[in-house]
């Protein structure tokens, strides 16, 4: 009796703690063991802040891996180089490292390290990528090189930091091909990503346009108009030689390799109208692979070697489409806007990269979710053209106009991050190499 | 940034000058024809040029000693050669009917003479959409060329596409002009 | 012989006893408000780790009267007491003690501010608990005469119904500031680890993840975040890791006893969403 008792004033309470019992419940349950629950929905941060101790004195990129680390990192968009100057001395060791001086500062990553001169004109570049808020090492490695391969190991190390903290490969080992026209010549060169140590490929009096790399990264393939009409070749890179793969009666263009590297798409009018062919990487076995009165044109092969994209008007307007390899099977890709062209595909063939039409008149780069179809515009420029993936996806390089020059661009394929790096001539036709391993 | 741009412009500039290891494209492709005739001769009687093909090698721009080619004659017909275009289409326009019949015509009476029809597009979307853009412009002029009896043997059709205007101004006139096909015959 | 002559009476006596005791309980039950409430299986009770901060300003005490509980043998009328107003409902002012309940001495109401400001042990906690629970129930049975007392004057029945209501006011304006503290140092953690997660790294999709942290009384993290839940992408998960560290000291109320509610958080993370 005594527990029933109990069991109704406990009934008492609690019909009365009802009422108190809603309010509390606003509050989370709380015991001194319970967990506090919180969500957190989206981020605001957009760059890892990160440090970096010059390597040495000097301000010449030649001399001081720093200036090219920095420049790499800040314009990949992920990172926010922070002054070093605050800190004092600035340690070149580890053991010299003060942690919570670079937390001060709001350094999440530190990079030191030095360049030694070694016997027969030699250096040592040693490094070492510090996490500053666990307080550990992340990487540290060092290289044996020539004064003139120090641009080519700064950019190793801006790659390995890059991995390291973003998860993702860098890119700033690989290189980019462009044509520029100065006056009545125009060149097609090969630079590092950086824009820097250009180098030409093929030079003269008549247009150069549509280069393609090899997926080996060692041949170029382009289309140069010195017979006087368009005509495919390919080049070695190593070698400097070149042959001819295309040049049927009126117009040979828009080569583009086959995964493997063992073919090439290309576009040809031989047959009157322009349409899209594959051929063998030595020129045997011309195959067609559309056929019609229509303009088909710019042939992609997808990375996963399952599709061959290409720009068609057969709909009555050009627009995006694919087939198979083996030319069946033709679907229709783009449906907005009555100006969809130049489709490339992400290396993790989820996104294509294309120039199309708005209804502004402007003709502008835009990607599009190969599952979704969603579109997003990634430029506010009015000119674009060639755009073209760095071989991590992260990056799309581009062509476009400012006071009517043509200019490299570069924007993220989220369109987050744009930056401008070419003012030097009049350049067009971009295109990013393959990763370089 | 800006130093860097100064020291690509630079190295670009340095390096254009040197081409010892790229290719240097050949230059302006050299024919086996002989020389295109120059100095119009005033008082020379105006020799029917159709005899002299008939006699003379390929080249149909070789006139006649002292004679000009009716091709570069400023007051035929012959001497005109392009045909021009409105935006996104590819019809030859009647205006210029009159000039491909011309030519059309010439090639039928000098069955060695060649020419090329080069397409052009002005300089609104891709480079190569623009190729088969301008390549639809000389197709269009050839056909035209066919019905008036000219043979495809002679008639080559390649494309530009925006690679060779006349001019590069923002505006709808220049557009406008870029918006063509050339005639160009071989040995030119 | 007496044993013979005692049972009859021991019977007589315990079922006398019984009457007593019975009747003790029959007024103990019926003498209060009685309203068939459906027990729960289980009697859900929210348990504050500490006080209330004292920044509540207590409203100035109402002339109200609250009726003390019966004491249990004689007065089924009970007898009205003041009782303070400003008092947080889990530690009203029970001067009259329950006899199945333990007795436990209230201190004046002016001590009330005064008590969340020490250090908070465990085991005074743990007391704490006891004491409140037990205040509160006190005042449950405070409360229940108020209403339901059959013979009680219909002013009185009035007055002391409009006292509880106050009194249950008064708890959820108290009960509404500390939340409030709570809601709002949640906010500000949330906006300072926000402002860190750098959801550039973390794809394309919908991830989700979640670490568990434990935090000392400065805002520092005591010990390395948990991760509880990957989101599947390791640069996502040690982005978010590296928000949180950067993150610290993570801001915490200025009223100690209010650092329990933190010390230890579940952060469920949705980087890619908008919010």
């Amino acid at each position: 009796m005594k527990s029933s008792n109990l069991n109704a004033i406990f009934s008492f309470y609690n019909c009365h703690m009802s009422r108190l019992l809603i309010l509390l419940s606003l509050l989370l349950p709380l015991t001194a063991q319970a967990a506090l629950d919180i969500e957190i929905v989206g981020g605001a941060a957009q760059q890892i802040p990160i440090a970096i101790v010059p390597f040495t004195q000097s301000s010449n990129p030649a001399d001081n891996p720093t200036v090219i680390i920095s420049a790499d990192l800040r314009r990949s968009g992920l990172f926010r180089l922070l002054e070093t100057g605050g800190v004092s001395p600035l340690p070149k060791e580890v053991a010299d490292v003060k942690y919570p001086d670079w937390a001060a500062l709001q350094a999440q990553a530190l990079v030191i390290g030095k360049v030694e001169p070694t016997a027969g004109g030699r250096l040592k570049v040693s490094f070492r990528l510090l996490d500053v808020l666990k307080q550990g090492q992340l990487a540290a490695l060092e290289y044996d090189i020539t004064p003139s391969q120090l641009r080519q190991t700064s950019h190793k190390i801006a790659d390995i930091i890059y991995q390291k903290l973003t998860g993702e490969a860098g890119v700033f080992s690989t290189r980019i091909t462009y044509v520029i026209k100065q006056g009545n010549r125009q060149s097609l060169m090969i630079a590092d990503a950086d824009g820097y140590n250009p180098q030409p490929v093929l030079a003269g009096t008549e247009p150069i346009i549509s280069p393609a790399w090899s997926p080996d990264g060692t041949k170029l393939a382009y289309v140069s108009f010195e017979k006087k009409k368009p005509v495919i070749y390919v080049q070695s890179l190593t070698s400097g030689q070149r042959v001819v793969l295309a040049n049927y009666k009126g117009n040979n263009s828009a080569p583009a390799w086959s995964p493997d590297g063992k073919k090439l798409a290309i576009v040809l009018s031989l047959s009157g109208n322009t349409q899209i062919y594959t051929i063998n990487a030595d020129g045997t076995g011309l195959q067609p692979l559309t056929h019609g009165l229509t303009i088909d044109t710019e042939p992609q092969w997808s990375p996963d070697g399952k599709w061959i994209y290409f720009t068609s008007d057969r709909g009555g307007s050009p627009q995006i489409y694919r087939m198979s390899p083996a030319g069946g099977n033709v679907q229709r890709v783009t449906f907005e806007g009555s100006y969809n062209v130049s489709p490339r595909l992400s290396p993790d063939n989820k996104l294509i990269a294309f120039v199309r039409r708005g209804d502004n008149g402007k003709f502008q780069i835009a990607t599009q979710e190969v599952a979704s179809g969603q579109v997003q515009v990634l430029s506010d420029t009015a000119r674009d053209e060639s755009p073209s993936f760095a071989p991590n996806g992260r990056l799309i390089i581009y062509a476009t106009h400012i006071n009517n020059k043509g200019v490299l661009s570069v924007v993220s394929a989220d369109g987050k991050v744009k930056q401008r790096f070419s003012e030097v001539g009049d350049v067009r036709e971009p295109a990013w190499s393959p990763a370089t391993n | 940034m800006n130093k860097k741009f100064a020291i690509s412009i630079i190295m670009t500039m340095f390096l254009a000058a040197c081409a010892s290891k790229p290719i240097e494209e050949p230059k302006a492709p050299a024919t086996d024809n002989s020389p295109p005739a120059t100095v119009p001769t005033p008082a020379a009687p105006a020799t029917d040029s159709s005899n002299s093909s008939s006699t003379m090698a390929a080249d149909a721009s070789t006139a006649p000693k002292g004679e000009l080619s009716p091709l570069k004659d400023p007051n035929n017909i012959l001497s005109s050669r392009s045909v021009y275009f409105d935006y996104d289409k590819d019809e030859v326009k009647s205006e210029y009917r009159a000039l491909v019949e011309a030519h059309a015509k010439y090639l039928v009476a000098h069955p060695n003479a060649k020419l090329v029809l080069q397409g052009n597009a002005d300089d609104r979307g891709s480079r190569e959409y623009n190729l088969a853009l301008g390549q639809r412009r000389s197709v269009a002029v050839r056909k035209v060329m066919n019905v008036l009896g000219a043979s495809d043997t002679q008639i080559e059709t390649i494309s530009y596409g925006k690679e060779k205007p006349r001019c590069s101004e923002q505006t709808d006139d220049c557009r406008a002009k870029n918006r063509r096909v050339d005639i160009v015959y071989d040995g030119e | 012989m007496i044993r013979a002559r005692e049972n009859p009476i021991a019977i007589q006596a315990g079922v006398l006893a019984l009457l007593m005791h019975g009747l003790f309980l029959f007024v103990l039950i019926f003498s209060f408000s009685w309203k068939h409430v459906e027990r729960p299986a289980a009697a859900e009770v929210e348990l504050w780790d500490s006080l209330p901060a004292p920044a509540v300003t207590p409203p100035p005490p109402a002339p109200e009267v609250k009726p003390e509980p019966p004491p249990p043998e004689v007065k089924p009328q009970p007898e009205i007491k003041p009782e303070p107003k400003p008092e947080p409902p889990p530690e009203p002012k029970a001067e009259i003690q329950v006899k199945p309940k333990p007795v436990v001495v209230k201190k004046p109401p002016k001590e009330e501010p005064k008590k969340p400001d020490p250090a908070i042990k465990k085991q005074e906690e743990e007391k704490k608990h006891k004491e409140e629970l037990d205040k509160l129930k006190k005042a449950m049975l405070q409360d229940v005469p108020d209403q339901d007392t059959p013979p009680a004057p219909a002013v009185d029945t009035k007055a002391q119904a409009a006292k509880s209501a106050a009194d249950a006011k008064r708890a959820e304006e108290i009960l509404a500031a500390s939340s409030g503290v709570i809601n709002e140092y949640t906010a500000k953690i949330v906006a300072k680890i926000k402002s860190k997660v750098n959801r550039q790294l973390c794809g394309d999709g919908k991830p989700e993840l979640v670490y568990s942290i434990a935090l000392m009384p400065g805002g520092r993290l005591n010990g390395p975040p948990h991760l509880v839940k990957s989101s599947g992408l390791p640069a996502c998960d040690e982005a978010v890791e590296r928000a949180i560290l950067a993150a610290q000291p993570l801001p915490l109320p200025p009223q100690t006893e209010l650092f329990d509610q933190f010390r230890n958080l579940n952060l469920n993370f949705r980087p890619n969403e908008e919010q």
